[in-house]
């Protein structure tokens, strides 16, 4: 029995070597994939386009002699975006871009400690508001610690205190980054702009002064407290607004607008603070996840215009049979019928397969210098070489999205058995459609993504973006039940037809 | 005697085009496409909601309703090549030149009949799109263009035009090629591919442009812009149609030389 099913594959794999067009259009797959990814490559830049450190909030601060400690409880923060930013800060002045040390929480991504914007620890069992935390200045050292409760202290971290003179300022700061939007605006228009958020965050028990907290002033028990930036009042307890702003705004039309001023506002043993801004630097703190890319993804992007030579390969494989009279020759040889598409898909999956990862892999290797070049660089872009799981992922899944398409092609082939028929459907159900619903509508676009056969191409995927219609694996299964459907009814269907 | 010649090679053709079921059925898909795909896209558009109104200019609904032309000019194209190729496919022209030797005379009739079943068909459609996709889109709430608009005219008949001369492009690039897989794949190659690498790989915006305006689908599709320059191409509407045109008669006239000088 197997031994007749090797033969078959022996015989498509004959046929398959021993034909011209086959070894082009592998060929074709590939010098398209690394031709594009190249390209792709070359034209790509990181649009990152903001200061290198980024320093601007809202800060409510009073002087901290020599050592002591900065504690709140930050009771309530609001999600104003995912790397909005609230908690304890010592810093050397008012200043943008000055030494400081901050511990916060954040919306999205958990308890962060930074130093001077540039270093960045994080906290491993994330959380979010209500937290407390304390930083403690003692002996020329920083430690951050956080609690849940208020009484057991758990360290996020020590570092030195380099930059702060020896009276810094002591506070709690809150800040919220523009947030990227996109709209649709026209047929194959999408607009995106930057929308200024505002940052509020509700402060209790909040204390600074000498070691462990003697000189506690409770803030809001203390009386009014409540005012705006301008004007940096002065309070009771001598807390003082001021909005730390970035000396060195880029131009552009978004970022240089100056930031919406903070206010704070006192009452109930809390300080209720509004601010917007943001403090890190690239790849710190979220600086510059909005100018992202996919670049492993974008490497292999070749892989959509290669899709045509692996249509062309997939549909001849059995339609070349039809028109020349060959199957009757291939059935009276092989009369099970099912035996020999189940050779031809074999021998085609693994040719386009091999050739896939042939193409993906140089594509990968090729584009990843020229990438570097143009700025995706570390923090944001780490290297990564092909043996990195995710680039394996990226590589070996696409080429079996390519043997996926090949498969469906020959299914449809045999349904049709005509290959103009054949390559014009394959032709509008992947590439036209998605096409058509891109440039009309983004909702429809996002469906055709996640439904029809194209979304196995998410499997080149490797970081999550707001574009994405699917995700990498749930979209190779769509694509993998359309070519088991379409290759089920050939099996179906050549069985019960003339040849 | 020219006349006679010309006109029995178009009744033969004629008679070929009505007996032969899937090249009816073709027409029948340039119209169907051009209104279905207009309905579906009316049916899903939402009116754009913007933070700031002055950052999203109002959607071209005549271009939006019209944008059934990327799935019609498929089918057109298999009616421009399936006239030519289903000769070669058994070879039929054997038989067709010795009943009609004049092969000026059979490409020429070939042409007309094509050029009319595009033109009645594309004409169906692209009424057919406008009236149902344009009053789907009043519904959705766009503003949409009265019939009597000048530019919506010009869209309507620039659409037709379009149709047409891609039919005719698949027509020539069949002659050349006298494969009906092969004609059809590089006839949807050379439209499609300039536009899919245009918007896979990032382009500085002279480049962009340049690509938009050299390659005959986003030329071509330019005259479906209300604005001038503010569709698929930098080019002004006739002259983007105009782009088309030469790659149409470069394409007729490949097919025409090897037609009168190869063997067939």
């Amino acid at each position: 029995m197997s031994t007749s099913l090797l033969r078959a594959v022996r015989a498509e794999w004959t046929k398959l070597r021993s034909v011209r067009s086959t070894g082009v259009a592998l060929l074709a797959t590939i010098a398209l994939t690394v031709l594009i990814g190249l390209l792709t490559a070359e034209g790509g830049h990181t649009s990152y386009g903001g200061p290198p450190v980024v320093d601007s909030f809202a800060f409510v601060h009073r002087p901290l002699a020599g050592d002591g400690t900065v504690t709140t409880k930050v009771a309530a923060q609001s999600d104003s975006g995912p790397w909005a930013k609230a908690g304890v800060m010592l810093k050397s002045g008012t200043g943008g871009v000055s030494p400081e040390v901050a511990l916060m929480v954040t919306p999205g991504h958990g308890i962060r400690m930074q130093v001077d914007g540039k270093r960045e620890l994080t906290w491993p069992d994330g959380g979010a508001a209500p937290y407390w935390l304390r930083l403690t200045r003692s002996a020329h050292r920083v430690t951050g610690a956080v609690s849940a409760d208020g009484r057991a202290w758990r360290t996020v971290g020590t570092v030195t205190d380099g930059g702060l003179p020896a009276t810094c300022e002591a506070g709690v700061f809150v800040a919220s980054p523009d947030v990227a939007t996109s709209h649709w605006a026209g047929p194959g228009k999408v607009v995106g702009a930057a929308r200024r958020t505002t940052g509020r965050a509700v402060f209790e028990h909040l204390t600074a002064g000498a070691a462990a907290g003697v000189d506690a002033a409770d803030a809001g028990a203390g009386g009014a407290a409540t005012g705006t930036s301008s004007g940096a009042q002065a309070a009771d307890g001598g807390w003082q607004l001021t909005d730390v702003a970035q000396p060195d705004l880029p131009a552009g039309p978004l970022s240089n607008r100056p930031q919406t001023p903070g206010t704070v506002h006192a009452g109930g043993g809390a300080l209720t603070v509004t601010g917007s801004g943001d403090l890190g630097s690239l790849g710190v703190g979220g600086i510059g996840t909005e100018a992202l890319d996919d670049t492993i993804a974008s490497a292999l992007s070749g892989v959509e215009i290669a899709l045509f030579a692996v249509i062309a390969l997939g549909v001849l494989a059995v339609t070349s049979e039809y028109r020349t009279r060959t199957i009757r020759t291939t059935f009276t040889v092989c009369p099970r019928r099912g035996r020999v598409l189940a050779a031809k898909a074999v021998v085609l999956a693994a040719g386009v397969f091999a050739a896939g990862l042939v193409a993906c892999a140089v594509s990968f290797v090729v584009a990843s210098p020229v990438q570097r070049r143009n700025g995706y660089g570390p923090p944001l872009f780490p290297e990564r070489s092909l043996a990195d799981p995710l680039v394996l992922r990226a590589v070996v899944g696409t080429a079996g999205f390519l043997a996926l398409v090949a498969l469906l092609s020959l299914g449809v082939g045999v349904l049709v058995r005509r290959t103009a028929g054949a390559v014009i459907l394959l032709f509008t159900l992947l590439v036209v459609i998605p096409l058509v619903a891109s440039i009309t509508s983004v909702g429809a676009g996002l469906w055709v993504g996640r439904l029809t056969p194209v979304a196995g191409a998410a499997i080149r995927q490797t970081r999550p973006m707001f574009q994405d219609a699917t995700g990498p694996w749930s979209g190779l299964a769509v694509l993998a039940g359309y070519t088991a459907a379409t290759l089920g009814a050939a099996f179906w269907v050549q069985r019960r037809r003339d040849a | 005697m020219r006349t006679r010649h010309a006109r029995r090679a178009l009744h033969a053709e004629w008679t070929k085009l009505v007996t032969v079921p899937g090249q009816l059925w073709l027409a029948v898909a340039v119209a169907g496409l051009m209104t279905g795909v207009g309905v579906l896209v009316g049916a899903v558009q939402r009116a754009p909601n913007c933070p700031v109104a002055a950052a999203c200019p109002a959607p071209d609904t005549t271009a939006l309703a019209l944008s059934g032309v990327y799935v019609a000019q498929l089918a057109a194209i298999m009616m421009g090549v399936a006239l030519v190729a289903s000769e070669y496919q058994p070879r039929v022209i054997l038989l067709t030149l010795a009943a009609c030797p004049r092969r000026g005379a059979v490409f020429a009739a070939k042409s007309a009949v094509g050029t009319a079943t595009v033109c009645a068909a594309g004409a169906a459609g692209v009424a057919g799109a406008l009236a149902a996709g344009g009053a789907l889109l009043g519904v959705r709430g766009l503003d949409t263009a009265s019939f009597g608009d000048p530019a919506l005219q010009r869209a309507a008949a620039g659409t037709l035009l379009y149709l047409l001369l891609v039919g005719l492009l698949a027509a020539g690039l069949a002659w050349a090629l006298r494969h009906q897989a092969a004609a059809a794949g590089s006839t949807a190659a050379l439209l499609y591919g300039p536009y899919l690498i245009s918007r896979i790989v990032p382009m500085p915006p002279h480049t962009l442009h340049a690509v938009q305006d050299l390659s005959p689908m986003t030329a071509g599709l330019a005259v479906q812009s209300a604005a001038s320059g503010a569709g698929t191409a930098p080019l002004g509407p006739w002259a983007g149609l105009g782009v088309l045109a030469l790659y149409t008669g470069a394409s007729l006239a490949l097919g025409r030389v090897l037609l009168e000088y190869r063997d067939c």
